[in-house]
């Protein structure tokens, strides 16, 4: 079920895209963004133990859509809604879908190619998990900042604050809750792109992450997790069959990907992503390869 | 009577002279290639008088450089100086022309359809335009003072003519030029009875533009 203020928001922003009224018409453009993706994890369940690792290949199609109101010269209101959808192909209660909108506001300050510039947003959403505890609303906000140095290069560097609710499992062990899935964190990241060739595009990030996150546990390991961890919550979990954790801790990612521009309006997107995690003794590492295609009008 | 032959004399005249101005006229022939010996397409041949120029006051014509599905069109241009240019807008989105070049300096602000007021290239050189909106698009024009010029078509090749018989250099311009050589410009006689055939030779320098396909990350204004 819908978290009913994530519903009237929805409608609200829905409404102000389809609304006349509520822009002039001439300030709007038009932006609609299909794309899929498929992903292969290699330890999906971001387990600090090795021989528990699983694995699998996902299909994450998706679809976003929305309306640039140019506010001025060099300052743009971005409103979009997106529904994203998640198919596991051995992990099947991880399957989602979800839904959200999001308000970007861009400013250029100044003139030309290189004119540095501001994105502060905001994303408000739902996301329905077949494993429901996992389901619930979410936010992200932050902000980015951006300059491009040469037609060829350029970076940003993105602020961001990400909090989501889940729903509260199965209170397994006295004196720590089984809100395992209401997390937040902040994260920092920096981007850069450079242009290859008139067709291939190569991007890399680095990023830092300072808070939540999740990690399975089985009946064989839980009790090395609760001795050297300092778990803020744990519970049963449905989908790897043991139980999952949630701990404060901080991670970096590094990720890297490249595009190939197959017409004007779409790319063909292959990347690669390393994830780590540290609590207080354990490391927790994921590696993505992904490969997508995107289309944007 | 009298007036009416005097009518006729006058057109006889007049029709005369055209004709022995289009006899009188000569052309040359130019194909463009670069340092790998590959046909450029979109260079500009100019050819200016050694005799140097007439100051008359002839009225140049508007010119147009559109804005389609976020592109400028043509993406190439070449004008003499003193020509105004339209820069019609047909997306349905605004865009925002601008140039830094010292040819030409200015700025259409946000706009939809076509700005009231054309912009008159009055100054030679090489303008290069841009939208602020549309990192990508990019478009180069050369404003030259001389009135004959062309460009070269998909097989490097043009055909330059109706100038009037005499000493001129000819010379090629391309917006990846890398520099003016030996290669790109010579000086030739023209005379109505001859359609001399020059090849110029230039050395490209790959102009980069924005990529403009979508990506994964959001990171771009």
């Amino acid at each position: 079920m819908i978290f009913p203020k994530t519903t009237c928001c929805f409608g609200i922003l829905l409404l102000s895209l389809l609304l006349p009224a509520a822009a002039h018409s001439e300030w709007a453009e038009w932006k609609f963004k299909p794309g899929a993706e498929y992903r292969h994890e290699n330890n999906l369940n971001f387990s600090a133990f090795g021989n528990d690792k699983e694995s699998d290949n996902i299909f994450n199609p998706y679809v976003g859509g929305g309306r640039f109101y140019q506010l001025g010269d060099r300052t743009r209101l971005r409103l979009t809604a997106d529904l994203d959808v998640h198919v596991y192909d051995s992990w099947d209660q991880l399957n989602s879908w979800s839904i959200s909108g999001s308000a970007a506001l861009s400013h250029k300050f100044g003139v030309g190619l290189t004119a540095p510039w501001l994105r502060p947003f905001l994303t408000i959403g739902y996301k329905d998990v077949r494993a429901d505890i996992r389901s619930g609303r979410f936010i992200h906000t932050g902000i980015i900042f951006g300059k491009r140095f040469t037609p060829r290069f350029d970076i940003a560097a993105n602020l961001e604050y990400r909090d989501r609710n889940g729903k509260n499992g199965v209170q397994i062990v006295p004196g720590i809750g089984p809100d395992v899935f209401d997390q937040n964190r902040f994260s920092i990241s920096l981007y850069g792109n450079f242009l290859l060739s008139e067709h291939w595009l190569l991007s890399a990030s680095l990023g830092h992450f300072d808070g939540d996150f999740d990690s399975a546990c089985t009946p064989e390991n839980v009790a090395i997790v609760l001795a050297t961890e300092d778990v803020k919550a744990i519970t049963l979990d449905s989908v790897f069959g043991g139980c999952v954790y949630r701990l404060d801790g901080k991670g970096n990612n590094a990720r890297a990907d490249i595009s190939f521009s197959a017409t004007r309006h779409s790319s063909l997107n292959f990347g690669v992503a390393y994830q780590k995690g540290k609590g207080d003794v354990q490391d927790y590492k994921n590696t993505i390869l992904r490969a997508s295609f995107i289309y944007s009008y | 009577m009298k007036q009416k032959s005097k009518s006729v004399l006058i057109v006889t005249a007049i029709l005369a002279a055209a004709a022995v101005n289009e006899v009188s006229a000569a052309s040359v022939n130019a194909v463009v290639r670069d340092e790998r010996n590959n046909f450029v397409k979109e260079a500009v041949v100019i050819a200016t008088p050694a005799a140097g120029l007439s100051t008359s006051e002839q009225e140049l014509d508007m010119k147009i450089i559109d804005q389609v599905d976020k592109e400028f069109r043509p993406v190439v241009s070449v004008f003499q100086a003193g020509t105004s240019v339209e820069f019609p807008n047909h997306d349905d989105i605004r865009h925002h022309v601008y140039s830094f070049s010292e040819a030409k300096t200015f700025e259409i602000p946000l706009y939809k359809g076509t700005p009231a007021q054309p912009i008159v290239f009055d100054q030679a050189g090489e303008v290069t335009l841009g939208c602020n909106i549309h990192d990508w698009m990019s478009a180069y024009v050369l404003v030259t003072d001389t009135p004959y010029f062309a460009k070269t078509d998909g097989d490097g090749r043009v055909d330059l003519a109706g100038l009037p018989p005499g000493e001129y250099t000819v010379e090629v311009w391309h917006y990846e030029q890398a520099a003016p050589s030996e290669q790109s410009a010579v000086t030739v006689n023209l005379t109505q009875n001859e359609t001399p055939a020059l090849e110029f030779k230039i050395e490209r320098k790959k102009k980069w533009v924005p990529f403009r396909a979508p990506t994964q990350s959001q990171d771009s204004y």
